[in-house]
């Protein structure tokens, strides 16, 4: 291990220690579940709508229950908000993009429409997407294992396209397998990280 | 050509770094802090590795000195002490940095212990 003390490791360390329960993967595990519910059934646009509104209060709630009293509080120096806004648009229009050009040029037209193309590599693109926010917290946690979920992702997105080219069943069957599958990596991560810190004490910090 | 004289102007720019950062415990909570907007008590004392009473003694020293604020709250009915590096202890933090890079910068590194042996020494080009 370096033993060079590197302001950028430290600040990827500071930020890991508040991922390392877990409990973001279990609720996007969570949220791309009710997404293939709501693709499955419209009515569910609502509670979808909310769940998205609340996600990351509740996460925060939970992590003011579990998390800060074991490891402690620091407010990161997140990317301002339309800064992190404008990367997320621009991924999205590049991935949306390269779909276009890629099913324009690769596309087999033969028995398909173009609407019939998009929606047989819909989950490849899902996992194109879902790649772009593995890559983001890759890089601010310095994390290998987010590298592999890049590859788990658009492996699946490509794999599920293929298996179910007719309908949405292949998107919907993508949603949720990619979610369960963050679900279970949120848990047992989460279980390691309740084993391995001590349960919180009356006093949050110690100092008071 | 002669090397110059020795001058000792390095050991005099060594000697200009700011001591109260210089401390081992101290410029671990400096880094720290620098790198967050704030953080509370707990998450340094997991994230040093020093004992409490060494980070509370460390922390008043940064306070005393203005390069640390320190705020008390309550999360429900828990208190939490936050920390936060003033606009000064940013200041100081980084001309710290860049005095130290600019010391040790030019240094050529240590040689190896192994390198230093009779019949192993580094064959040079020439």
């Amino acid at each position: 291990m370096s033993r060079i003390l590197h302001l950028k490791k430290v600040e990827q360390a500071a930020w890991w220690t508040f991922q390392q329960d877990g409990l973001t993967e279990i609720l996007l595990g969570v949220f791309l579940a009710a997404t293939a519910g709501w693709i499955h059934d419209d009515g569910l646009l609502v509670p979808w709508i909310l769940l998205m509104v609340f996600l990351t209060p509740i996460l925060e709630a939970i992590r003011r229950r579990f998390t800060y009293p074991r490891v402690g509080y620091a407010e990161l120096r997140a990317e301002k908000p339309a800064k992190l806004l404008r990367g997320i648009a621009l991924y999205t229009i590049l991935a949306i993009a390269g779909m276009a050009v890629a099913l324009a040029f690769f596309g087999d037209r033969a028995d398909n429409t173009l609407w019939g193309l998009w929606r047989q590599w819909s989950p490849a693109l899902a996992g194109v997407l879902l790649a772009g926010g593995f890559i983001y917290q890759g890089a601010v946690s310095g994390v290998r294992r987010y590298r592999a979920f890049v590859l788990i992702a658009v492996g699946l997105g490509v794999a599920f396209s293929l298996w179910f080219p007719q309908t949405y069943t292949g998107v919907k069957l993508y949603l949720l397998t990619v979610g369960g599958l963050l679900v279970l990596y949120g848990v047992a991560a989460l279980v390691v990280f309740l084993r391995r810190h001590a349960p919180p004490g009356k006093v949050l910090d110690g100092a008071g | 050509m002669a090397p110059a004289e020795p001058d000792g102007a390095p050991f005099k720019s060594l000697a200009e770094l700011d001591r109260l950062i210089h401390e081992p415990a101290r410029l671990s909570v400096m880094a720290l802090l620098s790198v967050v907007e704030s953080a509370d008590f707990l998450f340094l004392l997991r994230q040093s590795g020093l004992t409490r009473g060494n980070l509370s003694s460390h922390l008043g020293k940064l306070e005393t000195a203005g390069y640390v604020e320190i705020t008390k709250e309550f999360v429900g009915k828990i208190p939490r002490t936050l920390l936060h590096l003033t606009e000064a202890g940013r200041q100081a933090f980084e001309a710290y940095r860049r005095g130290l890079m600019e010391v040790l910068g030019g240094a050529a590194p240590a040689r190896r212990r192994r390198d230093r042996r009779p019949g192993r020494a580094v064959r040079r080009p020439g």
